[in-house]
């Protein structure tokens, strides 16, 4: 089957589908879900090799359970967002250190290209601004802000309540807002 | 009142949106690694249901030879069968060395000597 005709099935039904053996099942989930925890990991780790190995141990543990998936359950993406949480956590565990490299983010210089480059800078300002973080904070703003993750599934992602989520999501927006607030001129304010 | 000392909402939900909007793009190469992991686990899982096929006559007579105490059993019965065909084809004499006299001559048995009261049945009216 193409993969474009498995765009309008559910998440869920391609888990059981390639639980059934179907690979272009696998095919489909892979490039829907892959990317998404893919930049999750990477705001996450802020190494890219590190997220990869990430987004593919999650995948491998997903593929694994496929078999016993009961759909209506649960929502992949909340399953595979909790997975990819705490091996990122595990790794950031096993290194204290935070590196506040910024991310290598080709600028666009053609002419009237002012927009795109704010765009740009934004962008970069923000990957390091938010490693400045403490991880749970930074965990919920990424999910929240940038995935559009909803509070709920946030909260059973991190095994914590509502109240938390919203708890930390201001806490991290505030310390970013004073983070970025000395780049105002780079970032087009 | 702009605060200078942060961003407000509006100025960091467009540095978020900037993020959105450029999500991380995912390597042909990481793409191939995750597919055939798919692949993989997949293969493990047939692997993990195919029973053994029904012409494979080790399975048959694996289990009927287990039932009866191994390869031990299957020469023990072996021995049974034999000595109970050489037992059906001697001649009493050679049996009565078999089993070194611990049942005794056996030439002829009357059948009063094995059920004494069958006598006195046989002869009553």
């Amino acid at each position: 089957m193409p993969l474009d005709a498995l765009n309008d099935v559910s998440d869920d039904a391609l888990l059981v589908a390639f639980g059934n053996g179907d690979q272009d099942a696998a095919r489909a989930l892979t490039l829907r879900l892959a990317p998404r925890v893919l930049g999750f990991a990477t705001r996450m780790l802020n190494d890219r090799a590190e997220a990869e190995d990430v987004t593919q141990e999650a995948m491998m543990r997903l593929w694994k359970i496929s078999g016993d998936w009961r759909q209506g359950e649960a929502k992949v993406t909340t399953w595979l967002y909790r997975v990819v949480s705490n091996l990122c956590t595990d790794r950031l565990r096993r290194r204290r250190s935070v590196s506040l490299d910024a991310i290598d983010e080709p600028l666009d210089e053609t002419p009237g290209a002012d927009e795109r480059i704010f765009q740009a800078q934004r962008h970069n300002a923000l990957e390091v601004a938010l490693q400045t973080l403490p991880d749970r904070q930074r965990q919920a703003v990424v999910m929240r802000h940038i995935d559009g993750l909803a509070n709920p599934d946030i909260a059973e992602i991190l095994d914590i309540s509502v109240e938390a989520v919203e708890s930390l999501t201001a806490r991290g927006k505030r310390a970013l807002s004073e983070v970025l607030a000395g780049q105002r001129e780079e970032l087009g304010y | 009142m702009v605060e200078k000392n942060r961003l407000d909402d509006q100025e960091l939900d467009a540095v978020f949106a900037a993020a959105a909007q450029n999500p991380p793009t995912m390597s042909a190469d990481l793409f191939a690694r995750i597919v055939q992991d798919a692949k993989g686990v997949s293969a493990d899982a047939v692997a993990a249901t195919v029973p053994a096929t029904p012409s494979d006559p080790t399975g048959f007579f694996a289990a009927l030879i287990e039932t009866i105490g191994g390869w031990r059993g299957v020469a023990g019965l072996a021995t049974a069968t034999l000595a109970g065909v050489w037992i059906g084809v001697a001649q009493p004499d050679t049996i009565t060395g078999l089993t070194g006299g611990y049942v005794g001559d056996i030439t002829y048995f009357d059948p009063g000597d094995l059920i004494p009261s069958i006598e006195y049945q046989l002869t009553e009216g």
